[in-house]
């Protein structure tokens, strides 16, 4: 039994919403009940606001009754970032998918939290989102804010909150606030607070962004490593040079990915990307093949479709998912290189202790490390221990100095006193002050 | 205790990653603004739960996995290529044959069982002449289906430019029986299985050189077949020069064009091929043919919003006229819009209209 009263909340709603904005139907409450997570969390109810004066009512309306809120983009977290831990309202952003302005000699577009990256990229000829973190553009600008998502092009420009000037807020109690750049600095601090915040400090209803210049020209390189560790090296040899990486991804374990090759003595492969003028690319890369040769790597230079392969990378993951007929469980962390090697290992470790295979993603330019546990979800015994590497994981790489759920969010899996105990008493502190009721996004993050 | 699929169907159902790529083209799901129920990760998702056993199957599940619009687009947007459309089907006729039948799915049934047609009671071939026969030994034969038999004003469009495309031509007229594709998608394999056969026989002994599918559906659903749609064949005949078009008019038509849910559909290729029509470039999602007819039969109200909602793309992309490309699909939109006049200043047209005034 929860111990709120969802009716009297949805009674008041009604007179407020129209009937296809509250839904508490079976079907639908099951539609909203999953992710990419492969968690399953059933609410109460969906409400689906068509502008901030819902979301607003709503949110007053919840806070009053004590009934959790729980917001809503696309639905691709990695971690159960939209499922209602503790059930309640879901609070579905996809109906808020407008375009309010755009300025093209500026840059700059104004889009509702529903809007979702691969139309933010189809606004502009010349200009798009370096932020696609499922490959296909779907996540919603609202799930990239409330993750501070990154992908591998965040080697180059940030995750998610390089790219945002501004954002209108709908906090706990139904207060809206709008944050915009230029402003005062502080204005960017409480902008700051509410990146990365999983949706539990506050709606975003519409964000101003910053798009970029789609590059003149892309170099692509695909290798073959000996060491996780010759990454690193490469890396430190192409800052040296003052080469611009837009995006350097290592597959681990990539031995399932690429079942038809003979990999002896290769303990890793890695896609590279250089982008910029045409002059510069070709500048650039020549001396990346040569710091490849000296390395004596096997590598090769690919271009044209291939270096649009940052889907394509990710996807031979999913590939193999789908041949294995498995699920994945991910886990990111974000860290400095000297401990990259070690997090890998322990990530080895913890595999094979559990007999749980993985494939570990390193990101050598941000220190981003993701290991993806592969398991079959009908066998509840691997369930289980899925579930424990994760949390091991989380554990171990926490106490190495590692900061877990860069990009992807943290979600259920929650941070606890063992990573920081400072920082979370203050996270506890500030989330105590703006939701008093615990209303929002309960049981994740803090 | 979950619901006891076959071990493939079931692992196939656990490999979704659950990413949404599924609902970029789904109909429904864009027509209600995003609503996870209406689109397909949601069907797959749902079928999973059942297969786990952490949810029951009730009568709305049941009808829940059985309501889409069957447009089968979400095939092609699968990263994992699991083609979702296929899963669900396959989960239908599971559901079928372990003897859940679906309430909303009883009429279509019962019609097909008293008039061997899914669309309700029709009255086939009454476009023809009384004493009509059809030509055995014809070189070009139309598949009519179902929804041509009602929709008479199209039927008779087509029969003229066929006859100008062909001289030897032949139709099965009364006695054609439907693909069953419609009940194939539904899960309805024995049922879908004996009709196409009884089509097949029919086409067997008229022997042609080419069929012509007036249904969309047949040729995206039973590829093996090797029939060609309707407007695919009026493309070629305009390119190979038997079928002659008048250059000259230019009407000033801006056209949002619905094409049929089949990946080769051609219908803007051909509208792009008539002189002085500004094609417009429909969203992914918009599409329809006789997929939809159980949306348009048992679920009306979602229907109407659908075809509301194509005709407020239409008006935003400054369209003066829609046209569509499958006949069910046409006949659906009319009988909601219950009017033949312009709406909103947008006309309504089937393809074949659009060719027949562009015919020398
Ligand atoms: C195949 C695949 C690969 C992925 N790879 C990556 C990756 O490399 N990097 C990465 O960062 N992520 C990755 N993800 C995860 C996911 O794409 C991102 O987390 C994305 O930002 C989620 O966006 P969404 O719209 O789907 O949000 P949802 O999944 O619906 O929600 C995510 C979180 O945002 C909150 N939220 C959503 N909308 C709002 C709003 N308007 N206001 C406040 N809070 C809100 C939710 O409460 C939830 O906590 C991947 C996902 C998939 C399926």
């Amino acid at each position: 039994m929860s111990e709120f009263n969802v009716d009297k909340a949805l009674e008041e709603l009604s007179s407020y919403l129209r009937g296809s904005q509250l839904l508490r139907e079976e079907v639908d409450r099951y539609s909203y009940s999953y992710d990419s997570s492969g968690i399953e969390l059933v609410p109460d109810a969906v409400a689906r606001p068509r502008n901030v004066e819902d979301v607003s009512i709503i949110l007053e309306i919840a806070n009053k009754y004590g009934v959790p809120v729980t917001p809503r983009g696309s639905g691709t977290s990695l971690v159960g970032g939209p499922l209602p831990v503790k059930g309640g309202i879901v609070l579905d952003m996809q109906v808020m998918n407008r375009v309010i302005e755009k300025d093209e000699d500026a840059g700059l577009v104004r889009v509702e939290a529903g809007v979702r990256v691969r139309e933010v990229n189809g606004l502009f000829k010349d200009m798009f989102l370096p932020i696609n973190p499922d490959g296909i553009g779907l996540s919603t600008v609202g799930g990239l804010i409330a993750e501070n998502s990154a992908s591998p092009l965040s080697a180059k420009y940030g995750p998610m909150g390089a790219h945002v000037m501004g954002l209108e807020v709908v906090l706990p109690d139904g207060r809206v606030v709008s944050l915009e750049q230029p402003g005062p600095p502080s204005k960017r601090n409480i902008m700051e607070l509410i990146l990365g915040s999983e949706g539990v400090l506050g709606v975003v209803i519409s964000a101003l962004l910053k798009l970029r210049y789609r590059p003149e020209s892309r170099a692509s390189y695909y290798m073959e490593l000996n060491d996780v560790s010759d990454s690193l090296i490469i890396q430190d040899a192409m800052e040296r040079a003052g080469i611009e990486v837009s995006g350097f991804e290592v597959y681990h374990n990539y031995k399932e990915l690429m079942e038809d090759r003979d990999f002896t003595g290769v303990e890793a492969i890695g896609f590279l990307e250089i982008s910029g003028s045409s002059e510069c690319v070709e500048r650039w890369s020549s001396r990346v093949n040569e710091i490849l040769s000296e390395m004596a790597l096997e590598h090769t230079e690919v271009e044209g479709s291939v270096t649009d392969g940052v889907w394509e990378r990710r996807e031979r993951i999913y590939n193999i998912a789908k041949r294995k007929k498995i699920s994945i469980k991910v886990v990111s962390t974000l860290s400095y290189k000297h401990i990259i090697r070690d997090i890998v290992q322990e990530i080895d470790r913890i595999s094979s202790r559990m007999k749980i295979p993985s494939v570990t993603v390193i990101d050598p330019p941000l220190g981003w490390v993701t290991a993806i546990f592969l398991y079959n979800s009908r066998d509840q015994r691997e369930v289980e221990r899925t579930d424990k590497a994760a949390s091991n994981l989380i554990e171990s790489v926490s106490s190495l100095g590692a900061s877990i759920g860069f990009g992807t969010g943290v979600g259920i899996y929650k941070i606890d006193e063992s990573f920081d105990e400072g920082y979370l008493s203050l996270l506890r502190t500030i989330k105590q002050s703006l939701d008093p009721n615990g209303i929002m996004n309960p049981g994740k993050l803090v | 205790m979950g619901i006891e699929f076959d071990p493939e169907l079931s692992s196939e159902l656990s490999a979704c990653l659950g990413c949404g790529g599924c609902n970029i083209p789904c109909p429904i799901f864009n027509a209600e603004d995003r609503l996870e129920s209406s689109g397909m990760r949601s069907r797959v998702k749902v079928l999973s739960m059942l297969s786990k056993g952490s949810i029951e199957l009730t009568e709305s599940v049941l009808r829940h996995i059985f309501t889409c619009a069957n447009c089968g687009l979400c095939n092609n947007y699968c990263p994992v290529n699991l083609n979702p459309f296929d899963l669900v089907m396959r989960a239908r006729s599971s559901f079928i044959d372990m003897g859940y039948v679906p309430l909303v799915t009883v009429s279509i049934r019962d019609s097909f069982r008293r008039s061997g047609s899914p669309i309700g009671d029709v009255v086939k071939g009454n476009w023809l002449p009384p004493d009509f026969q059809p030509k055995e030994g014809a070189d070009v034969l139309l598949f009519a289906g179902c929804w041509m038999h009602r929709a008479t004003e199209v039927a008779l469009n087509v029969m003229k430019i066929l006859e100008k495309i062909s001289e030897n031509f032949t139709t099965i007229g009364p006695n054609e029986p439907c693909s069953g594709a419609m009940l194939y998608t539904l899960g309805e394999r024995d049922l879908a299985n004996e009709s196409k056969e009884k089509l097949l026989n029919m086409i067997l002994d008229i022997s042609p050189r080419t069929v012509v599918s007036g249904c969309p559906l047949t040729t995206r659903v039973y590829k093996d077949l090797g029939f060609i749609d309707l407007t695919s064949y009026m493309l070629n005949s305009i390119r190979s020069g038997r079928l002659k078009i008048n250059s000259q008019k230019d009407r000033g038509l801006s056209v949002l064009p619905i094409p049929s849910c089949s990946d080769e559909s051609s219908l803007k290729t051909l509208l792009m091929s008539l002189r002085g029509v500004k094609v417009l470039d429909p969203p992914e999602w918009l599409r329809c043919d006789c997929g939809f007819t159980l949306m348009y039969r048992e679920e009306r109200e979602r229907f109407s919003n659908w075809v509301q909602r194509v005709l407020s793309v239409a008006g935003a992309l400054g369209a003066n006229q829609v046209v569509v490309e499958d006949v069910g699909c046409y006949t659906m939109l009319m009988d909601v819009l219950e009017t033949k006049s312009r709406i909103k200043g947008i006309k309504i047209a089937h393809i074949s209209s659009v060719i027949l005034e562009f015919m020398k």
